[in-house]
């Protein structure tokens, strides 16, 4: 016998309600579009902004030997580098990279909606392994400058061939002779000190600044959720304890508190920024969870559930918890782009991680020159961005919101 | 009422306590050794000044426990151990340790010294540092009498260790002598349960610090050796003018545009207002304030504004009381901008939703009935029930002005407590993160008890189980 689980049938067709109310809302609907076209572009910023060719054909009689030499014959450098260690340094890299190879699958899953509920676990541990073992399996290989070395030869006579992505530089390629350029056809958004591509560098900023607001929002939502939770339900002493702390916490504005939290961390990585920002924003959802809680306990299911003689875990977690999500989505989705901010203010106090090329980052790179056009591009594009993550958030919690329905 | 602004006092004492334990904790969490500390040639005495620096800020305390007395024969034993791999060298980490412990490595080191099985260069070692950790120690602004108490003791411990010319005999001697001097000061060397008590709770650096505080005294800045607090109060002085004026501009701006889009709601005005207020929302503080810097200060186009300070410095007291005003708002201009914008969304919609609450009413109902015209019914019985709310949000918006003050008073080089902790961070200077962290969540916790009771003030129907904390 099966146990009925009512709480899944209720979420699935409350997610399928939202959804519709969602994209009724024409502002959040656009914003959602934006976000769509943002996430792609982070997945796919490799085919966007390469050093190394799509495909490569090099005669033998041009084919040298010895280190950096290009191989003979026809080649793919662009994708057999995509696990380069030389190439992608992060593992937040190398995690979207595995995204970009098993996006056709992924895609095909979205369309042949039958298959998927079957092939979803499978996936998701085939693609948590893989990015476990990327670090492991990446190869390494001597980064080469494709476009000089082609450049040569076929100055030299050679019949050479290859394609390159429309951004032809890597995001980390520095080049001491066109560092600080205006914006050009050859760089569409100007070189920053380094000498490295703006363009290139925004759009694995993406990669870099969307990871840092999911990481970051969920350490605090975990965190939030189960304390919330635990308070919610379970009342007495421990909520009195968990209230406590969830008022001391708060009562440090959040900038304040993550500045200095960082600032004693010794070695900084973008990973210690993603931890400190999650362990610092949490309140807010404890006491959201915590309030929904007090009022989902009340409600008949719930006391169905106690008749029914259910553990109290089983019951907090598997029962209340799915009905009392609905305010910590919007939460969530208005945390993001916090979170993208807080890191953005923080590298532009120099207290970030300057060896990732995050949003924040670049801005920063920008303002050291004080050219303009460095400090307009990252800018607006962490403007735009956060705005319609903002958009989407306000959508979400309307649409979340019955009340609004008889206003409106 | 009054039993609710009463209990709501006194949850501020026990909060306040815990915000400090927090800070304290963090803080401290670091290890102790800054990183600047190297090996080789002046390691020595960079570790010896390193030391003096620590006893003067009371840095080689325990942080909140202290159980130093229940140190062992065996922990004090290889301290000396790993010492004497060190050739003895006094500054060296064992070291470091063992004159951490202090006096309560007394009894360790006294069983060593006198242990016949022990080897001989491990006893005089450890006689030695007897010597050592048992001295008093001088503390500079203490009076003369106990100075000269305590310069006495001390010579009568370096007698103590004299006369020792080696062999087994004279070590029994001289461990002798020194069991007989701990004996003579038990309070000292063996304390009781009520001074164990008093060890592990007081004789931590979080005691030292708290019962300064208790004195309002920070302590000093290890940049400048200055007191702490003059200086906060001074910038505290300059931020509290920012926030406060930032956050009575948003009231001011938000509430109308809130009225606004609850009247026009649905309308294209109100549509394309809201997403120009969450853009406003979501533009970092710190890309908006670069680009009016660029702008609008260093004349290109515009130097309609200063770049930066407080007022002018060239010639400022020679203007009257009103110009100086004026001079100060000039300055200031800018940067409450830059801090107003970001919750003119929040505020503004928050004002709009509870006036839309309000508005579809039974009594609003009641009052449209009656034919009273819309703008009696908006703004008499509609804003003024929905202005109650928009009072709690005060507690949420000033940690988050706080937050953007940082940014605003570095890149306006404004002398306030955001650009005092910048600074304290990027120098480590303990005292001044301690005292600006903890001075800031006061007055984030001053500013929820306010909302709080101005609520409770305004609202009879709130009781404490209803409102504030829940």
């Amino acid at each position: 016998m099966t146990p009925i689980d009512p709480a899944r049938g209720v979420e699935a067709a409350n997610i399928r309600s939202l959804w519709r109310r969602l994209s009724r809302d024409r502002v959040a609907a656009a914003g959602l579009w934006m976000l769509l076209i943002l996430l792609l572009s982070a997945i796919y910023a490799p085919l966007i902004a390469s050093g190394a060719p799509y495909f490569l054909f090099v005669p033998e009689a041009a084919a040298g030997s010895g280190f950096g030499a290009l191989p003979s014959g026809w080649s793919f450098p662009l994708f057999s580098g995509l696990f380069d260690r030389h190439q992608f340094q992060s593992g937040v890299d190398l995690f979207y990279n595995g995204l970009l190879v098993a996006s056709p699958v992924l895609l095909g899953l979205l369309c042949f909606r039958r298959a998927r509920r079957r092939i979803w676990l499978p996936l998701l541990i085939w693609l948590g392994l893989a990015a476990l073992l990327a670090p492991v399996l990446v190869h390494g290989e001597p980064s080469r400058d494709y476009r000089r070395k082609l450049d040569r030869l076929s100055d030299q006579g050679h019949a050479v061939r290859a394609l390159f992505p429309p951004v032809p530089y890597s995001f980390t390629a520095t080049d001491v002779f066109r560092t600080v350029e205006a914006p050009s056809s050859a760089h569409l958004l100007g070189t920053d000190r380094a000498g490295r591509d703006v363009l290139a560098r925004l759009l694995f900023g993406a990669r870099m600044s969307l990871s840092i607001g999911l990481v970051a929002v969920s350490i605090y939502i975990l965190i939030g959720v189960v304390l919330g939770a635990l308070a919610g339900y379970l009342r007495g002493w421990v909520e009195a304890l968990i209230l406590r702390f969830v008022e001391v916490v708060a009562c440090f504005p959040s900038f304040l508190l993550v500045m200095t939290l960082i600032a004693l961390v010794r070695e900084r990585s973008i990973i210690h920024i993603m931890i400190v920002i999650g362990l610092t924003e949490w309140p807010t959802v404890a006491r959201l969870v915590r309030a929904e809680f007090l009022r989902q306990a009340e409600l008949d299911y719930s006391q169905a559930a106690r008749a029914l003689g259910l553990s109290r875990l089983r019951i907090i977690f598997r029962h209340i918890l799915p009905n009392a999500l609905a305010p910590v989505m919007v939460t969530a989705a208005f945390g993001v782009a916090g979170a993208i901010l807080l890191e953005s203010g923080l590298s532009f106090l120099n207290l970030g991680d300057a060896t990732v090329s995050s949003w924040g980052q670049v801005l920063r790179a920008g303002r050291e020159t004080g050219e303009l056009h460095l400090i307009l591009a990252p800018g607006l594009l962490i403007l735009i961005s956060v705005t319609m993550m903002n958009l989407v958030a306000e959508g979400l919690q309307d649409a979340l919101d019955p009340k609004l329905d008889h206003i409106r | 009422m009054r039993s609710y602004v009463l209990k709501r006092l006194l949850i501020f004492l026990p909060t306040l306590f815990l915000i400090t334990i927090v800070v304290f904790g963090v803080v401290n969490a670091v290890p102790a050794v800054p990183q600047t500390l190297a090996e080789g040639q002046e390691a020595g005495q960079i570790r010896e000044s390193y030391r003096i620096f620590q006893q003067q800020f009371g840095l080689d305390l325990p942080v909140f426990l202290n159980v130093r007395y229940a140190v062992s024969v065996g922990e004090v034993r290889k301290l000396l151990e790993r010492l004497l791999e060190e050739r003895g060298d006094r500054f060296s980490d064992p070291a470091l340790e063992l004159s951490e412990l202090g006096r309560h490595a007394a009894n360790g080191l006294l069983r060593i010294a006198a242990d016949p099985s022990a080897p001989d260069t491990l006893r005089d070692l450890a006689a030695l540092w007897f010597g050592r950790v048992v001295r008093y120690r001088v503390v500079p602004g203490e009076d003369a009498d106990l100075r000269a108490f305590k310069n006495r003791e001390n010579q009568a411990i370096d007698a103590l260790a004299e006369g020792s010319r080696g062999g087994d005999l004279d070590r029994q001697r001289r461990a002798a002598r020194f069991a007989a001097w701990i004996e003579a000061h038990p309070e000292r060397f063996s304390p009781g349960v009520l001074e164990r008590l008093r060890i592990t709770f007081l004789e931590t650096r979080f005691a030292v610090y708290l019962s300064n505080l208790a004195q309002l005294d920070f302590g000093l800045s290890m940049t400048n050796m200055q007191p702490v607090l003059p200086t906060l109060l001074n910038r505290l002085k300059h931020s509290l003018v920012l926030s406060l004026s930032a956050i009575f501009l948003a009231y001011l701006l938000s509430i109308p545009l809130g009225v606004l889009s609850a009247v026009l709601r649905g309308t294209t005005f109100e549509r394309g207002l809201s997403i120009l207020l969450f853009a406003l929302y979501s533009l970092p503080t710190f890309f908006a304030a670069t680009l009016l810097l660029r702008f609008l200060s260093i004349g290109d186009p515009f130097d309609w504004f200063p770049s930066g300070d407080v007022r002018t410095l060239k010639g400022f007291e020679q203007l009257t009381g009103l110009e100086q005003l004026l001079d100060r708002a000039h300055h200031l201009v800018l940067p409450v901008f830059c801090l107003t914008y970001g919750s003119l969304a929040v505020l503004s919609r928050f004002t709009r939703n509870s006036l839309l609450d309000v508005l579809a009413s039974d009594f609003v109902r009641t009052a449209r009935a009656k034919g009273l015209p819309e703008a009696v019914v908006v703004f008499k019985h509609g804003l003024r029930n929905a202005l109650l709310p928009l009072l709690t949000l005060m507690g949420n918006i000033l940690p988050a002005v706080f937050s953007g003050a940082v940014i605003v008073e570095i890149v306006f080089d404004i002398p306030g407590m955001g650009s005092f902790i910048y600074d304290a961070i990027l120098s480590q200077d303990y005292n001044v993160i301690m005292a600006t962290t903890l001075c800031a969540a006061v007055l984030t916790l001053l500013g929820y008890l306010f909302s709080d009771l101005a609520y409770a003030l305004a609202d009879p129907r709130i009781t404490l189980e209803r409102g504030g904390v829940e």
